[in-house]
């Protein structure tokens, strides 16, 4: 597991990334060496490159960035000197939901959710999936036990026990929920940080640990004074998440994080729940809904696609691949040849072309490389503007 | 502008450190508070201590006790400002067993924590007040204006009739006078007492007044009013004795006056004992005169014999004395309600230093503090819902009884308990459901919202059923042990009734709060809500 670590960091490092090298190195050492000095060097490192980031520079010069990078070297020299206790990971179911069932009625209307019923364990991020009013955010509510479900059983292993089906504020207790429309707080994010690690157990020195630890993690260094009204929406989940993030839960749920992030944001917020998740010490689920499914498979371990409430797949990304017959290709041209559909399809293992003004596909057999299908398109004088596979996305679900 | 932003990082840091260690009295604001509390505290005891006063002027109590409730309710403000904002159980933070029985004490300490700043600041201006004069000082004023003050041709209010407020109405039918009470005739009857042995133009009217006061019974109260009576039964004694003893218009309690008793003062009047009345007179201006920090009186005792002898009131002088009984007047009224506030300092006489008061505000604060950890425990909307439901059907039970004409306190008593009993039934019933819905969360508040008031309402109950709230009871009481045999008649007039009826009313409210406050809330309501707050939504 170090060395996986080590590799990740030291990659980052060759291709300048010292957002990334800064993080990983904090964790690391957070979760290794505690109250080390190599720990407080990479907390105040962190600390300092949040602090020139949020001066206004997106990008760092290159005089600084070679100072960074330079005092990310002997950190990542340092950290190699740490030994670790492989963690155990023998336990790791956290949510076993069979059956899931729910039934909303009002006057003539009525929307019926599920049966769902899906696994997850400990580091699964599972990606809630479908169009608007298909029943995701429903699905959350439910598992949050913000409301009642009406059959289906839901098994919660929080804490490697089963917590009783009655203790209903424990399993709470273990259950951090980020709603789409991220709730007013007051005071200062700091103040607020170290309140919410507080009542969950952390306190005096430890709350301090681990808050300066979250506050930094998260790129919030130079926000901490701040109140609700003086930072950015974006900004804002980064804080819910860092308010979650401080007391540890077991499972982490996401309710449209994406929805008002710009790309950068959503790329850093998605790697930081990978990060998380995969958390070599304190691995946590995580559930999120979202409209931008590539971006969410980018990071998910489990996909649970929902139509009208009923679930058209629920598991592994890997299953679903299995349960495909056919290759599919998205592409878009320049401009569109006469009869290029006939070409297409005269060719052995093309199985349908679909044209249209936007984003043209392409099914194939499976006994083609995606490679080969895309050199004949090439060979066909075709210039493409788009090109993507999506024989393992889940995406052509929306098409089906 | 440099020590105050090192005073905010201060506090600022001393907050954090707080919020990491003590988050739920964090959250409550305890560090504001307590910094509140000091600053507010050292103000008032700055205050209290520096008001100027003297003999002539010292500062009302009272007023100053009304002036600092402005901080108090802002403090208040405060309070309820924060125990919104925080909730760390609506958040499903962590929690002991210890939290259920510090929650509610804690809210009600915060509730009475900013009245210590009228008490503080009342009290020590009280304290202040009452040691402008010595007690022995104090008497000789009282002396010198008691014994002079029958000679005045103008009355201090001295004078009043036994048991008047009750027994005018019986005295009159007595004397075949078809009169109504009106408060206003007390000033007019004493107006025509302080005439009758002056004046002879009397209309019709005074003469049936004059009728009725003859019937009655007259007696020298004293000018102070710390020289009266103050427990009630002690009126009706002397009245019996009075009666018994005394034919004379000027008749007196007596046991409670100072110096010469009145008897002696009069005889010495009838006897036109004219040496005996100036001495008084000169007696009383020396004073006055000392009172007023030896400023001069500008009046003899020769000016005031004149105005005696002559019959002439003292507003009515229109001679060159006017101006000066005019201002000896306006003197000798300074120094009555001056001595009479001094002595009730002295005695820490006023309202907010008996211990009714304090049960007050322990009532207060505790409805508050209860009102709100309900809030607390539960959805702001749920809350509205069931607190709009709750006075709904509060209106609705009030409504039914009027339309028909119920009015019997037993009754509306009997069926607040009955609503009580069922719906607390009902709430054990739906606290084992698994979903909350509104009609759950109204089950769950209301007998809440009841149990608030649960001391006040055993309170009422009892008063229902022994009526021994009232002075009522206490007639009835009278009455039965003083017609049985066997019965020491002083017994009823003495204190040991009163301290058994208060004891009664103390131990009702601290034993009903103790009962809430340490079993009902901690044991069975709070782990109750707990549970609730954590059930899914129906949907």
């Amino acid at each position: 597991m170090k060395e996986s670590i080590l590799k990740e960091i030291n990659q980052y490092l060759w291709s300048d990334n010292i957002d990334n090298v800064t993080k990983r190195i904090l964790d690391f050492t957070w979760y290794f060496a505690k109250s080390t000095p190599t720990y407080n060097s990479a907390l105040a490192l962190r600390e300092r490159y949040n602090l020139k980031r949020s001066l206004g520079q997106s990008e760092l010069e290159k005089e600084e960035l070679d100072k960074f990078k330079s005092e990310a070297k002997d950190l990542f020299l340092n950290i190699q000197q740490i030994s670790i206790q492989a963690p155990d990971t023998t336990t790791r179911e956290l949510l076993k939901i069979t059956g899931l069932k729910k039934k909303f009625s009002h006057r003539s209307k009525s929307f019926s959710f599920g049966p769902v019923s899906i696994d997850i364990d400990k580091g699964d991020i599972v990606g809630v999936v479908g169009e608007n009013g298909n029943g995701k955010t429903t699905f959350l509510r439910i598992l949050q036990e913000e409301i009642s479900k009406d059959s289906g059983e839901i098994e919660y292993f929080y804490d490697l026990e089963n917590i009783s089906a009655s203790d209903q504020y424990k399993r709470k207790n273990r259950t951090a929920f980020i709603p789409q429309r991220i709730e007013k707080w007051r005071g200062t994010l700091m103040e607020n940080l170290t309140y919410y690690a507080a009542i969950h157990g952390y306190k005096g020195e430890e709350n301090t640990e681990i808050v300066q630890y979250v506050i930094h993690r998260m790129g919030l260094s130079a926000f901490t004074g701040l109140s609700w009204r003086q930072i950015s929406s974006g900004y804002k989940l980064r804080f819910e998440l860092a308010k979650m993030l401080v007391w540890q839960p077991s499972i982490l749920i996401l309710d449209e994080p994406l929805a008002n992030l710009d790309i950068q944001a959503t790329q850093n917020l998605l790697n930081d729940l990978r990060f998380f998740a995969n958390s070599a010490v304190q691995p946590i689920g995580i559930l999120l809904t979202s409209q931008q499914l590539h971006e969410v498979e980018q990071i998910a371990d489990k996909i649970l696609f929902l139509r009208n409430g009923k679930p058209v797949f629920s598991g592994r990304l890997s299953d679903f691949e299995k349960t495909r017959e056919e290759g599919i290709l998205e592409f878009t041209l320049t401009s569109t040849p006469d009869n290029l559909a006939e070409k297409l399809l005269a060719f052995k293992g093309i199985l349908s072309v679909n044209l249209s003004s936007k984003v043209n596909s392409l099914h194939f057999s499976k006994d083609n490389k995606t490679s080969d299908i895309l050199k004949l398109l090439l060979d066909q004088g075709l210039e493409l503007t788009y090109f993507r596979d999506i024989t393992n996305s889940t995406i052509q679900l929306f098409k089906d | 502008m440099k020590y105050i932003q090192r005073a905010i990082d201060f506090f600022n840091k001393k907050s954090l450190l707080w919020a990491s260690k003590y988050p739920k009295a964090w959250s409550l604001g305890w560090l504001t508070q307590l910094t509140i509390a000091v600053v507010l505290y050292s103000l008032t005891i700055l205050v209290a201590f520096t008001i100027p006063m003297k003999n002539t002027y010292a500062p009302d109590v009272r007023n100053w006790f009304s002036f600092a409730f402005i901080p108090v309710v802002f403090w208040w403000l405060f309070i309820v400002y924060r125990l919104v904002k925080y909730n760390s159980e609506k958040l499903f933070g962590n929690r002991s067993k210890w939290h259920n029985f510090i929650e509610l004490p804690t809210y009600i300490i915060q509730f009475l924590m900013p009245l210590f700043i009228p008490l503080a600041l009342s009290f020590i201006i009280n304290e202040r007040v009452a040691n402008l004069i010595e007690e022995s000082e104090l008497s000789s004023y009282k002396i010198a204006f008691e014994e002079a003050e029958p000679f005045f041709t103008h009355s201090y209010g001295s004078s009043d009739y036994i048991n008047y407020r009750d027994l005018t109405q019986k005295i009159y039918d007595r004397a075949g006078v078809n009169f109504d009470y009106y408060e206003d005739d007390t000033e007019f009857c004493n107006a025509i007492f302080n005439s009758q042995n002056y004046r002879s133009d009397f209309t019709q009217k005074y003469q049936d007044y004059r009728r009725v006061l003859e019937d009655s019974i007259r007696y020298h109260k004293g000018v102070f009013r710390s020289q009266r009576p103050r427990l009630y039964p002690d009126d009706f004694h002397n009245f019996n004795y009075t009666r018994d003893k005394l034919a004379d218009p000027f008749k007196t309690t007596s046991y409670r006056f100072v110096g010469d008793s009145l008897q002696k003062v009069y005889f010495h009047y009838n006897q036109h004992d004219d040496a005996f009345v100036k001495s008084k007179f000169r007696r009383y201006l020396q004073k006055l005169s000392q009172f007023d920090n030896g400023k001069k009186v500008d009046m003899t005792e020769e000016d005031l014999f004149y105005l005696f002898e002559n019959n002439i009131y003292h507003q009515e002088a229109r001679t060159e004395l006017y101006s000066k009984v005019k201002e000896l007047d306006k003197r000798s009224n300074i120094m009555v309600s001056q001595i009479d506030y001094m002595d009730t300092c002295k005695d820490r006489n006023y309202q907010i230093f008996q211990r009714e008061f304090y049960w007050f505000m322990l009532l207060f604060a505790s409805m508050w503090a209860i009102f709100f950890a309900t809030f607390k425990n539960m959805d702001w909307r749920e809350f509205l819902f069931s607190a709009l439901v709750s006075l709904s059907i509060l209106i609705i039970t009030g409504m039914t009884m009027a339309f028909y004409r119920i009015n019997e306190d037993g009754l509306v008593l009997g069926i607040l308990w009955l609503e009580l009993i069922i719906l607390l039934i009902l709430s054990a019933i739906y606290s084992n459901r698994k979903v909350r819905g509104k009609r759950a969360a109204f089950l769950k508040v209301i007998p809440h919202f009841i149990l608030a008031v649960l001391p006040i309402l055993i309170l009422i109950t009892l008063d229902e059923i022994w009526d021994f709230w009232t002075w009522d009871y206490f007639e009835k009481y009278k009455h039965y042990v003083y017609y049985s045999n066997g019965m020491d008649k002083q017994w009823v007039y003495n204190n040991a009734y009163y301290q058994m009826k208060e004891d009664v009313i103390f131990y009702t409210v601290l034993g009903s709060f103790a009962l809430y406050i340490f079993v009902l809330y901690p044991l069975f309501i709070k782990p109750g809500w707990v549970k609730f707050m954590a059930l899914p939504k129906k949907s």
